[in-house]
């Protein structure tokens, strides 16, 4: 799961959710079977979102991406593992209707984070997505007498995730020397 | 075989509303303010604006008895004006009107309301007027603007897609305080 936190200057009265992510993923060792250092590709189907409260009502914007996450990992010691790449989402649907035309589609921001007992069948992870492409698309703020102000480029992804993992295949993949 | 489709898209559309009952404006929420439309110019049947910092909002629904909240214009030839009424509600149910009093410009019917694309007029002089009406109508102007943004006319269909954005103030104690702001509408007449 994570907490999932949106960077903003226009909203107002916002705040983070607890939201779900389901994925798997594949480790490479690049370089070779022997080097310690290793490519990980991860894809996963994840929420993210916040809650705002306006006049007495109270709003869930939620937002749900596939995402494909690429890191170069690094085992510290034999039970820790640090992990840093990048993230790519894509949009694929929003809970208010007709809401997804507001929004740009994808999304890349920077991971980094910690895979605990790797190597073993069950696993566990912490890690920081830091989103770095701006959410809202062509928006123009209307001042009170009806103006357009500037277009926004606003509203980034920050997603904090803890999860546990299974290794399902428990041979190395990747070049022999 | 375009055109073929284009009645059958309609006949489809009709059943639709036929069967289900109803069709309604397409309410696109503001990314920063769900409570409010987005700013649109599709012909979307919306409206919304702040009414002393309340949300004020419309959208058309069209049931097979009749309609509710369908904006009108009201021509008046012999004093070369028209009068343009939003009607929506505020978030506690209570029905409210914004209307636009525009003279001088020659519009005696819909295809004359082209004359008002792109257009910026400042409210609460002679010739334009801004008006809230809530419980009492409200005969005073507010002073503030009204920007005509898009008024395109289907002539083979006699309608009109008529959006753009307003606010106006008006505190002269002839009616309650009240300030219209960030206001915008999208319809088709």
């Amino acid at each position: 799961m994570q907490q999932s936190v949106v960077r903003n200057d226009i909203l107002t009265n916002t705040s983070p959710i607890f939201s779900q992510h389901l994925g798997g993923g594949v480790k490479l060792h690049i370089f070779s079977l022997q080097h310690k250092t290793y490519f990980e590709v991860n894809g996963c189907y994840i929420i993210k979102g916040y809650d705002q409260t306006l006049g007495g009502y109270a709003f869930k914007s939620r937002f749900r991406y596939f995402e494909v996450q690429t890191t170069l990992n690094y085992p510290v010691f034999s039970f820790l593992t640090v992990k840093a790449g990048f993230d790519y989402s894509l949009l694929f649907s929003t809970n208010q209707k007709r809401s997804l035309r507001n929004y740009n589609r994808l999304d890349v921001g920077v991971a980094g984070g910690l895979n605990f007992f790797d190597s073993k069948q069950f696993g566990a992870y912490a890690q920081v997505v830091y989103g770095l492409l701006p959410m809202i698309r062509n928006y123009q703020p209307i001042d009170e007498f009806g103006n357009f102000g500037s277009k926004l480029s606003d509203l980034k992804n920050t997603c904090i995730m803890v999860g546990v993992r299974y290794n399902i295949y428990d041979k190395k993949i990747g070049r022999k020397n | 075989m375009i055109k073929k489709l284009a009645v059958k898209i309609n006949i489809l559309a009709i059943a639709c509303c036929l069967l289900l009952g109803s069709c309604e404006g397409v309410f696109v929420p503001d990314p920063v303010d769900p409570r409010m439309p987005r700013y649109t110019d599709s012909g979307n049947n919306v409206a919304g604006a702040y009414i002393n910092g309340n949300v004020w909002s419309s959208k058309v629904f069209f049931g097979i008895v009749g309609s509710s909240n369908q904006p009108f214009i009201n021509y008046y030839p012999t004093a070369d004006s028209v009068s343009i009424t939003f009607i929506g509600a505020m978030k506690d149910d209570a029905y409210a009107t914004i209307s636009f009093g525009i003279k001088g410009l020659k519009i005696f019917m819909l295809r004359d309301m082209t004359k008002l694309n792109n257009q910026d007029f400042e409210l609460g002089t002679t010739n334009f007027g801004g008006y809230y009406s809530r419980y009492d109508d409200c005969s005073v102007s507010g002073m503030g603007q009204l920007h005509c943004r898009s008024v395109k006319y289907n002539a083979e269909r006699e309608f009109i897609q008529f959006s753009g954005t307003f606010g106006f103030n008006n505190k002269d104690g002839s009616c309650e305080d009240q300030q219209v702001s960030s206001g915008r509408f999208d319809y088709t007449f």
